[in-house]
């Protein structure tokens, strides 16, 4: 049971490779943290300076009250899952999951209560005297996780623990990784790339991208309110439609000027973005706040014309994937009563949902104060 | 039409079969002769170890009775249980020294970080370059300091250490997969417990290999332990035979039947461990 602390924390790898630049955050004790982010952008190298499995180039971590950046991994009282689960092959099943307590000197009676309350409770029972190798790739991942578990330490590691299962395997492993941190409720830091994953696991999210935290919030919020540009398409599929164009004042209204697509935006992003009136910003909105005319409630006043060019089918929902003059974009359209979409369409965005970033730096102008302020408090002052 | 081309391809089929036939004929074939031929020498070597003296230089290839009393003989002239003795015991310590030294020599190049590993190695391996007599004189000389010639301690070090077994499994643990080393390292092990509980395990088929070979080129070793060894009480099997050579009589009897005898220790260990040498050199080949 405890917080981890990370302040100012930089990896600068041999030839001044910069993998982890300026990282702050703070994880609560019992909290579900997803490192997410495009490969390469430091997650693992953030994970394993945790671990203690890299040096630490600058910076403080700390675990509990206690600072570790000097501590051996065997002693920061941690335990990880790693991709390839690195089972030891020679080994049965119960001794990958006893060697941890046999090193540490565990009495064989602890052991056994350990291994067995861990095995029933991964249902890992009638696998014990097997080898790793002759288990299924989701039972592998389950012993991994067991190992982890039966030292019971006061923080959790995984390091895209779920990449090398099928998708059905993955989606059963998330919701057993759900439940293992809703039973044993211990800190838990989990890397991934699939925003999907992140999304559906984590209390709290971060966003990475080259080495910097782009965002740390929950899923809900850094869907609903992404802090910049990058943050806003990586996460969601199909990603959020981007119109690049400036902004306009035509009395006391803000125009969002695209050319074929000018909108008036909404008073309260008004004081937000004032000062970038004549300068390049983009608009954003999510492919589901689009509405077509006709098929869906449309309660927006404004609009644009286009034509749609793809169609993808889901099953519950159309993709349509749509173009007007320069602008390409997206729609989600429930796919029920078999939309015609054929010919001229007329969209309405939902204008309260859209988003206005800074054409240069990205950054999302239009996040609520109170949000903001949430997430400043989360990650720590630089 | 349709017909002809049926029939044809049929005896096509027909003539590639008989082809196939022949062809794993003269290849068994082939492989008996060679078989054969290399059988030869050891077949040759176990009738003359059974012959009469007075048979030797016949061009008899089998003896006129077989006269097992050859063998007793051996123990008669010479100490010879105490050569297979030491033997057995040189080579056993040899074996053990170099597996063990060149599997943590082997675990220092590939799974530890230290500054000049690489250069360190390469400069390692090119010893192998060397000739091994060219190292005799130095390494003698080294004895001698030491005060270490005519013992089994200068026997057993003077080739213990030997760059290519540390080679062997440097490849053979570069190929297993380093967060397992990480695994342990946080599961609470230190580095002599990865080392011995993880790496070591796994490099099984890779240090089988490494001991067969070893076993078998000290226990034919002859230039070292000649150059080493004064009092006959050291004499190993490959030195202990010099006694039988035809310089001292005519004793190819005997000296064929002691070489019969110090080879058998040999054909076990081969018998044995085959399996597991086949694996160990078809791993090392695949993955290192
Ligand atoms: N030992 C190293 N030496 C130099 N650079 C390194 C080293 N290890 C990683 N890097 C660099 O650090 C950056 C971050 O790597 P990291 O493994 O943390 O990425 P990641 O976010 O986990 O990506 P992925 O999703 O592909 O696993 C990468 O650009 C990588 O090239
Ligand atoms: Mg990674």
């Amino acid at each position: 049971m405890a917080d981890v602390t990370l302040e100012h924390i930089y990896k600068i790898y041999p030839g001044d490779v910069t993998a982890v630049r300026d990282v702050n955050l703070h994880i609560k004790d019992q909290e579900f943290v997803v490192l997410v982010g495009p490969s390469g952008c430091g997650k693992s190298t953030t994970l394993r300076m945790i671990a203690g499995l890299e040096d630490i180039s600058k910076g403080t971590l700390k675990i509990g009250e206690k600072t570790v950046n000097d501590v051996a991994p065997a002693h920061r009282d941690i335990a990880m899952v790693f991709q390839d689960y690195a089972l030891y092959p020679h080994m049965s099943v119960y001794e990958n999951m006893a060697f941890s307590l046999k090193l540490r000197k565990f009495a064989k009676t602890e052991i056994d209560k350990r291994v067995r309350e861990a095995a029933r409770m991964l249902e890992l029972e009638e696998y014990l005297e097997r080898k790793p190798k002759a288990l299924s790739g989701g039972q592998r991942q389950r012993v991994a996780m067991g190992r982890a578990v039966v030292r019971e330490p006061s923080v959790f590691l995984f390091d895209e623990p779920l990449s090398n299962l099928d998708a059905k395997m993955r989606v059963s492993m998330r919701a057993e990784l759900a439940e293992l941190h809703d039973r044993i409720k211990t800190t838990m830091i989990y890397v991934t790339h699939d925003q999907i994953e992140a999304m559906t696991l984590g209390d709290r999210i971060v966003v990475m991208k080259d080495g910097l935290i782009q965002q740390y919030a929950e899923p809900l919020d850094v869907y609903a309110y992404p802090a910049n540009e990058f943050v806003a398409s990586f996460i969601g599929t199909p990603p959020m439609n981007m119109f690049k164009g400036t902004l306009k004042r035509n009395g006391e209204e803000l125009i969002f000027d695209g050319e074929n697509f000018q909108v008036q935006l909404p008073k309260r992003m008004h004081e937000s973005i004032q000062s970038c009136v004549g300068k390049a910003v983009t608009f954003g909105i999510r492919p589901e706040d689009m509405k077509i005319e006709g098929q869906q409630e449309a309660d927006s006043t404004q609009s644009l014309n286009a034509q749609m060019f793809l169609k993808e089918t889901l099953g519950n929902e159309l993709i349509a994937h749509l173009q007007s003059a320069q602008h390409k974009f997206i729609c989600r359209v429930d796919s029920h009563d078999r939309p015609n979409l054929d010919g001229e369409l007329t969209i309405y965005p939902i204008m309260e949902r859209a988003h206005i970033f800074d054409g240069e730096s990205g950054i999302n102008l239009t996040v609520p104060e109170h949000m903001k302020q949430a997430q400043a408090d989360t990650v720590l002052a630089s | 039409m349709t017909d002809t081309n049926i029939m044809n391809i049929s005896r096509d089929d027909e003539q590639a079969d008989k082809g196939r036939v022949t062809k794993a004929t003269i290849v068994h074939l082939i492989l008996a002769i060679v078989g054969l031929s290399l059988a030869l020498p050891f077949v040759w070597m176990v009738f003359t170890s059974l012959k009469p003296p007075g048979e030797i230089n016949n061009q008899e290839w089998m003896p006129s009775s077989l006269k097992w009393g050859n063998y007793s003989q051996v123990f008669e002239e010479v100490n010879f249980a105490k050569f297979y003795w030491n033997s057995i015991f040189v080579t056993c310590w040899i074996t053990f020294i170099t597996v063990l030294s060149s599997a943590m020599a082997a675990f220092a190049f590939s799974r530890l970080q230290w500054a000049g590993r690489d250069k360190m190695f390469i400069l390692y391996l090119a010893t192998m370059m060397l000739p091994g007599l060219a190292m005799m004189i130095p390494n003698y000389q080294i004895m001698i300091e030491f005060g270490l010639v005519d013992t089994y301690l200068g026997l057993i070090i003077g080739s213990s250490f030997a760059p290519f077994g540390t080679f062997l499994l440097r490849q053979f643990m570069m190929t297993i997969p380093k967060s397992l080393d990480e695994a342990a390292e946080m599961d609470g092990a230190t580095k002599w417990q990865v080392f011995w509980n993880v790496v070591m395990p796994m490099s099984r088929p890779g240090i089988i290999t490494l001991t067969i070979f070893t076993f078998m080129g000290s226990y034919q070793s002859f230039f070292w332990p000649l150059v080493m060894i004064r009092s006959v009480d050291l004499y190993t099997l490959p030195i202990g035979l010099l006694y039988f050579d035809s310089a001292k009589g005519n004793t190819t009897h005997l000296l064929m039947a002691a070489v019969t005898m110090s080879v058998i220790p040999m054909i076990v260990i081969f018998i044995v461990m085959q399996k597991h040498l086949v694996k160990g050199i078809q791993l090392g080949g695949v993955k290192g």
